[in-house]
Formats: C-alpha cells, sequence, structure tokens
C-alpha cells in the first residue's frame, strides 16, 4: 500500500532535553493512526516537525514521496494542533475565509465544512463567543476545508465534556469512513483502541512499537482459572504444554496462551484428568495492558 | 500578492486597535494640516505659519512631511499590535500549519506596511497640494515639484520606521516588550548622540553671533533612528524669523547618505524578521 509519510531517525533536542529520540515510523493510506505515549513523549514535538514549525535537530522525513514539508504538501494536510488557535475577534466564517486564502480553497467550502462539525447557525459569532468543544469542531471544519488527504490531530478531545469528546469523535469517525487519513495523537488509550487502525507507542521521545492496533493485541489472551486444587491444576496444566506462563495469583491461575485453544476444549480435557473447574474465563489483553505493559519493559 | 493582500485585509479590518489608531492617526494628520493656516503658539511666540512662509512651495512639503512625520507612532502602533497578536495568539503557527509560508507571511508583513506608509504619503500630498494652492505665493510647477524628494523621503521615513518596529516585534513578540525595547533604543541613540557630538564637534561663532560651526559626518548618523529622523530635517533652520537672526539662506540638499542608510536598514530588518522566524521553534 502506498506510504504517504515516512519518517527516518528523527530527533529533536531543547538544550540537554532528548525530546524525540531517532525515531521511526511509516503511515500508509487509508488508516487510521493513533501516536501514543504519556504527557511528554514527544508526541506535540514530533508533529510539529512533520508540519514544518519546529526544526529537527536530525533526521529526515517525506510527505507523499517528497522530502520534507512543503507549502504544498501543508495544503493537503489538515491539522488541529493542541488548543484550537483562531483570531478571536473575528467570526468563525471570517476565519474559515482566512484560511480558504491560504489553502486556495473556494468560500464555498465553508458552509459545507461547518454543516459538517454542526456549526453552521453559528457561524456569523465571533469566535471568541464559542465553548471549547464548539472551538475545537470549529478546527476540525477549518482542517478540513481543503479536503486534506491527510488529517492529524493532536489531543483532539483534551479537555473537552463527555458530549464533547462524543461528538469530535463521531467527526473523526465520520471523516475515516470517507478514506482520509487519520494521524491522531492522545495519551488517551481508549480514544485510540476505539478509534485508531494502527498505533505507534513513543515513550520518552523512542518509538516503542509501530503497527496494527490488532496485531498488537494478537496475543492469543489468557485464561482465569479456579480449582479447589491449584497446585494438581498447575502440574495437569504445565504438561499440556500449550501455555506461555502460568502465574499463580491468590486463589487463581492466570494462564497465558501459547497455543490457540478453545475455552471448551481445555475444560473438557481437564475434566478427563477428573479436575473440575470452579471459574473459567478466556481473556484478551486491552490496549491498555499491552501498552503499560511495552511502556514498563523498555 | 493578491491573495495575500486579501489574507491580509480579512486579518485585520475589524481589528480594535487597527481602527483606533488609524482613525487616530489619519484624524491627526488630516486635523493637523488643516490647523495650518492658523495662528499656533511655538516656544511661547505666537508665530502664524502663513507668515513665516511655511505653506509656500516648495517648503510647504519641509514642513507639512516634519510634523506629519512625528505623529508616525501611532501607524507604528497598528504594525505592533497586529504582528504582536499574530505571535501571542499562535496565528503564525497557525497560518504555518495551513499552508502559508513563512515568506508569504513576512511579505504579507511588508505589504501592510507599504500600504501604510502609501496611504500616509498620498494624505499629506493631497493636503500639501489643497494647503498649497490656497495659500502659497507662487503655484508654478517649478517650485510646487522642486522639493518633491520630501514627499519620497516621508514614505521611506515611514517605511523603515515600520520595518524596524516589525523586526523588534518579531524577535520580542510581546506588546510590553517592545515599546520597552523601542523606548530604550532610542534614549541609547540620543546619548550615543550627544556624546559623539560633544567629542567632535567644536562649536564657533563668528563676531556677529553667528553660528559657523563646522559640518561634519557624525558616525551616530549611521544609527537607524537618526538615519529615518534625517530623511526629513526639521524645517524651523528655514524659518523666516530664524534665518533673519542668523544671516543664513537655506538652500536644500537632498540627504543621500540617509537615503542609502535607511533603504539598507529596511532590507536589513526584514532579513532579520525572517531568520528569526526560520530558525525558531513555534
Amino acid at each position: 500500500m502506498e506510504n504517504i509519510l515516512e519518517v527516518r531517525n528523527l530527533s529533536k533536542r531543547f538544550g540537554k532535553i532528548n525530546a524525540v529520540n531517532s525515531i521511526s515510523f511509516s503511515v500508509e493510506k487509508g488508516n487510521v493512526y493513533g501516536l501514543l505515549g504519556p504527557n511528554g513523549s514527544g508526541k506535540s514535538t514530533t508533529l510539529g516537525i512533520l508540519l514544518s514549525t519546529i526544526n529537527p535537530t536530525e533526521g529526515d522525513w517525506s510527505w507523499f514521496g517528497q522530502n520534507g514539508t512543503s507549502t504544498e504538501v501543508l495544503k493537503r494536510i489538515g491539522a488541529i494542533i493542541e488548543h484550537p488557535n483562531f483570531y478571536t475577534f473575528l467570526s468563525a466564517e471570517k476565519n474559515l475565509k482566512i484560511v480558504c486564502e491560504i489553502k486556495n480553497v473556494p468560500f464555498t467550502r465553508i458552509d459545507e465544512v461547518l454543516q459538517l462539525v454542526g456549526l453552521a447557525e453559528r457561524k456569523k459569532d465571533k469566535f471568541s463567543t464559542y465553548s471549547l468543544g464548539m472551538k475545537q469542531r470549529l478546527s476540525i471544519a477549518s482542517a478540513m476545508l481543503s479536503n486534506p488527504e491527510v488529517l492529524i490531530l493532536d489531543e483532539p478531545t483534551n479537555g473537552l465534556d463527555p458530549e464533547g469528546i462524543i461528538q469530535i469523535r463521531e467527526i473523526i469517525r465520520s471523516i475515516a469512513v470517507q478514506g482520509t487519513t487519520i494521524l491522531l495523537a492522545s495519551h488517551l488509550l481508549d480514544e485510540v483502541e476505539k478509534v485508531c487502525s494502527h498505533v505507534i507507542i513513543l515513550k520518552k521521545g523512542v518509538s516503542l512499537y509501530c503497527g496494527k492496533v490488532s496485531a498488537m493485541t494478537a496475543t492469543k489472551g489468557y485464561f482465569i482459572l479456579q480449582s479447589s486444587n491449584l497446585d494438581e491444576l498447575q502440574r495437569e496444566l504445565e504438561l499440556m504444554c500449550v501455555f506461555k506462563e502460568i502465574k499463580r495469583e491468590e486463589n487463581k491461575l492466570i494462564v497465558s496462551i501459547d497455543q490457540d485453544i478453545s475455552a471448551e476444549k481445555l475444560n473438557k480435557h481437564l475434566l478427563s484428568k477428573g479436575i473440575c473447574l470452579s471459574h473459567l474465563v478466556k481473556q484478551k489483553e486491552s490496549l491498555e495492558e499491552q501498552f503499560l505493559e511495552l511502556v514498563k519493559t523498555k | 500578492m493578491k491573495r495575500l493582500i486579501r489574507i491580509e485585509w480579512l486579518k485585520n479590518y475589524s481589528y480594535f486597535p487597527v481602527i483606533l489608531f488609524s482613525s487616530i492617526y489619519f484624524g491627526l494628520v488630516i486635523g493637523f494640516t488643516l490647523m495650518c493656516a492658523q495662528t499656533i503658539p511655538i516656544f511661547g511666540i505666537s508665530i502664524k505659519l502663513l507668515d513665516q512662509g511655511f505653506l509656500n512651495f516648495p517648503q510647504i512639503w519641509n514642513f507639512l512631511t516634519y510634523f506629519a512625520g512625528l505623529l508616525k507612532i501611532f501607524l507604528g502602533l497598528i504594525i505592533i499590535f497586529t504582528i504582536s497578536n499574530e505571535f501571542t495568539s499562535k496565528m503564525f503557527k497557525q497560518n504555518i500549519i495551513d499552508g502559508l509560508s513563512r515568506k508569504e507571511f513576512l511579505f504579507s508583513k511588508v505589504l501592510t506596511i507599504a500600504l501604510l506608509s502609501f496611504l500616509s504619503t498620498v494624505v499629506v500630498l493631497v493636503m500639501g497640494l489643497i494647503l498649497g494652492f490656497s495659500f502659497s505665493k507662487s503655484t508654478e510647477i517649478n517650485a510646487i515639484f522642486k522639493e518633491s524628494y520630501f514627499v519620497f523621503g516621508y514614505f521611506l521615513k515611514l517605511f523603515t520606521f515600520l520595518t524596524f518596529l516589525l523586526f523588534i516585534t518579531v524577535l520580542l513578540k510581546r506588546v510590553v516588550f517592545v515599546f520597552l525595547t523601542f523606548f530604550i533604543w532610542w534614549v541609547f541613540e540620543v546619548i550615543l548622540t550627544i556624546m559623539e557630538y560633544q567629542s567632535r564637534v567644536i562649536e564657533k561663532f563668528d563676531t556677529s553671533g553667528r553660528n559657523v560651526t563646522e559640518k561634519i559626518q557624525l558616525i551616530t548618523d549611521y544609527l537607524p533612528l537618526n538615519a529615518m529622523s534625517k530623511l526629513v530635517e526639521e524645517p524651523f533652520q528655514r524659518i523666516r524669523l530664524i534665518e533673519s537672526m542668523t544671516g543664513g539662506n537655506f538652500t536644500f540638499e537632498i540627504p543621500y547618505l540617509a537615503v542609502i542608510t535607511s533603504i539598507a536598514y529596511s532590507i536589513l530588518f526584514l532579513y532579520g524578521a525572517y531568520f528569526i522566524m526560520t530558525k525558531r521553534d513555534w
């Protein structure tokens, strides 16, 4: 598949701090990427470099196969960075007119994008009268003006109330459905898991994982088992040779699966060996657990 | 270029400081020139400008451009507020992300500066023609155009002044810092100029008390604010009252050195602003 963005060994140093430390990843057309990491892990810096507002210390990148970020490239990208930035003394419509002029887009797009984010009725009102949720929606409208091939969102739901968060997610999803590539930076795992198909995990400026969300959670999961005789159960499980790891936690056994086995099959097998289970649950690790695992171990 | 002007127009036409300062400025310039036909008190003496020959061609140009030039700080305020707002509200960063290049951003500001300077020049030019044709003793073509340099000098003075403010605003971003720095720089130039004048110029008077001090080229004339003020020199040296006191006869010379220095500074300030925009992380 076509790569829209390729980043190679990108680094940024602020004095002694390595904000971004030689990260590499690529973004394929049509997917929704999550750039995941705790606060201060270099997400915004990375996006800043890719949007040409921050000068990198080292490394290179290419958008649509062209090296670096030209203004022509920026016109094909829609980006929302941190807080919604607009001229506070101008109405939504006038603000979007300025963006239209910058991006060489006809003014007729303004009503279309305002419709998309549900702000058409407020377009004549000054930006300073908007609530945070509306400001954020206006940012998305602004980013969508040029029908971008890529949409970059930096913490789009930060500081919003639950209703606002749901609205923003709905909008993102409706944009993703149209085939727009999305790169979403967030520290909210839940958000990335709900919206993204791919994930890039950053920690202290280093990328720990880059790939499909499903591949990341593709460990076959684990069983939580209980029985009156745990020792016997553990011995029997070890004999089966399909498990990676067997951990005892209070009166439970947590068993990671190595070769796929269904709960039914396991239950049958244990019964045939004369072991009765009082508790049997098969679970898959959530992204959150995977993420914590990754961030912890490296 | 049209696109950049449209962008600047959309950004600025309903911005309160722009409306405020431009109406104050143009109101003052026009009001002031209209007042010129009246008697005004200078240094405790009521001088009727008309009688002093100020409103005659060609010296009316010197007179009008000098006094209109004193009001240029109001134009400066427009530049400081609009550009500072671009940075403090992070709109510069947003413009860049939206696809405006740094060069285009800077060029759009230069266009605004040029347009403001041009408008002000046109106003002064028109007022000069109106006053001149109403009051000047001579309205010969030759007299009208003789010192038309002042119109150009006035434009260049405004342009250089505004690029200077653009540079410090890009450098410091916040209005308060810009004011402080500008003021400190101004005092600094004044002090340096006085120091150089006192150490290098020996004032001489002849027997009748006429000032015959030899003119020498001061190094401080190359400082930006001094160079700008040398573009349009104060017109009092050619006032009839003073001419009769000192017995000197005023002859006008185009200050080529100030013109070249000012143009050089404009270019330097614009390059400096561009350099800061590209090197800084936004």
